[in-house]
C-alpha cells in the first residue's frame, strides 16, 4: 500500500513539474490538473492490477541510503570520464581490453540492476551480461585490473538494499 | 557574484564540450565494438550532466524559474539511468550474435 501511495505522489510530482501549470483560479489550469491527477490515479491502479510494482526491499531505507551512494557514483563517474579522456587522446591509444566474470550476491532485482548499472559508469568498466542463474555479470574492461574496483561497490549496493554485505 | 557564477558557467560548458569531443573522438579511434561504447557509454552522460548543471546555475541567476530548473534535474536523473542501460543493451546484443572482443596485437577493426 505504501508503495502505490508513494508511486502516486512521485507521478503527481513529476507532472506538476513538467507541466508548471499549477494556478487553481484559472480554468484551463485547473482542468489540466485534475486531468493530472486522474491520470496518476489511472497509471497507479493499473500498476497495481498488473502486478508491476516492485515488492522486495525497504522503499524508506532505499530512499534513505540512494543520496550518499548517489553522491559516491558521481565522484566516480568523473574519475571514469577522466580515464576514458586520457586513453582516447593518448597517442599510442593505451588499450588492454578483455572480459571478466564478476560474482555477485544481491538478490532483488532493483539492486542487480543498480549495481549493473553502475559497473558501466565508473571506470573502464561496462555490463556486457547478467547471468542470473551462476550469479555473476560478463564484464568488458579497457585495462587489466578494473575488476579492483567493483567489490567495493558491490557492498555498497549491497548496503543501500539492505542486504548483507558479509556473504 | 555575478561575474563569478558566469565564470562557472564558462568553465562547466567548456569541460562539458570536452567531454562530448572525447566521446566522438573515442568511438573513431578505439579498435573495435565493445571498446567504442566505453566512451559513448560514460563521457556522453558526463558531457549532458555537465551542460544541465550549467543551465541550471544559468536559470536560477536571471529569472529563478525551478520549474526549469526541476526539469533539467530531472532531464541529468533519465539519462544517469537510460545511457548505461542502453550501453548494455547494446553491448549485449553484440555478444550474444557472437562478436569477438577485441586483444591487445591485433588488427583494428
Amino acid at each position: 500500500m505504501l508503495r502505490h501511495l508513494l508511486l502516486f505522489v512521485v507521478l503527481c510530482g513529476f507532472w506538476a513539474v513538467l507541466s508548471g501549470q499549477l494556478d487553481w483560479s484559472d480554468t484551463h489550469q485547473r482542468y489540466l490538473m485534475i486531468c493530472g491527477v486522474v491520470s496518476c490515479a489511472l497509471a497507479t491502479l493499473l500498476s497495481w492490477r498488473v502486478g508491476f510494482l516492485y515488492e522486495e526491499g525497504n522503499v524508506i531505507r532505499i530512499m534513505l541510503r540512494q543520496p550518499p551512494y548517489l553522491l559516491w557514483l558521481l565522484w566516480q563517474i568523473v574519475v571514469s570520464n577522466w580515464d576514458v579522456a586520457r586513453r582516447v587522446w593518448s597517442p599510442k591509444l593505451d588499450v588492454d581490453p578483455s572480459l571478466v566474470k564478476a560474482p555477485y550476491t544481491l538478490k532483488s532485482e532493483l539492486a542487480i540492476a543498480i549495481y549493473a548499472n553502475s559497473i558501466t559508469l565508473t571506470p573502464g568498466t561496462v555490463t556486457v551480461q547478467i547471468d542470473a542463474e551462476r550469479k555473476q555479470f560478463l564484464v568488458h574492461q579497457l585495462s587489466p585490473g578494473g575488476e579492483a574496483g567493483l567489490k567495493p561497490m558491490h557492498d555498497k549496493v549491497a548496503h543501500v538494499e539492505g542486504e548483507g554485505a558479509e556473504t | 557574484m555575478q561575474a563569478f557564477l558566469d565564470v562557472l558557467v564558462w568553465i562547466l560548458l567548456g569541460l562539458g564540450s570536452f567531454f562530448s569531443i572525447t566521446a566522438a573522438v573515442g568511438v573513431l579511434r578505439f579498435p573495435d565494438f565493445y571498446t567504442r561504447l566505453h566512451p559513448a557509454g560514460k563521457n556522453d552522460t558526463l558531457g549532458v550532466m555537465l551542460f544541465c548543471a550549467a543551465m541550471l546555475i544559468e536559470c536560477l541567476k536571471y529569472d529563478y524559474s525551478y520549474l526549469i530548473a526541476g526539469r533539467l534535474v530531472l532531464m541529468v536523473l533519465f539519462m544517469l539511468m537510460a545511457s548505461p542501460i542502453a550501453c548494455h543493451a547494446i553491448t549485449q546484443a553484440a555478444y550474444v550474435d557472437g562478436l569477438r572482443p577485441w586483444k591487445k596485437g591485433e588488427p583494428r577493426r
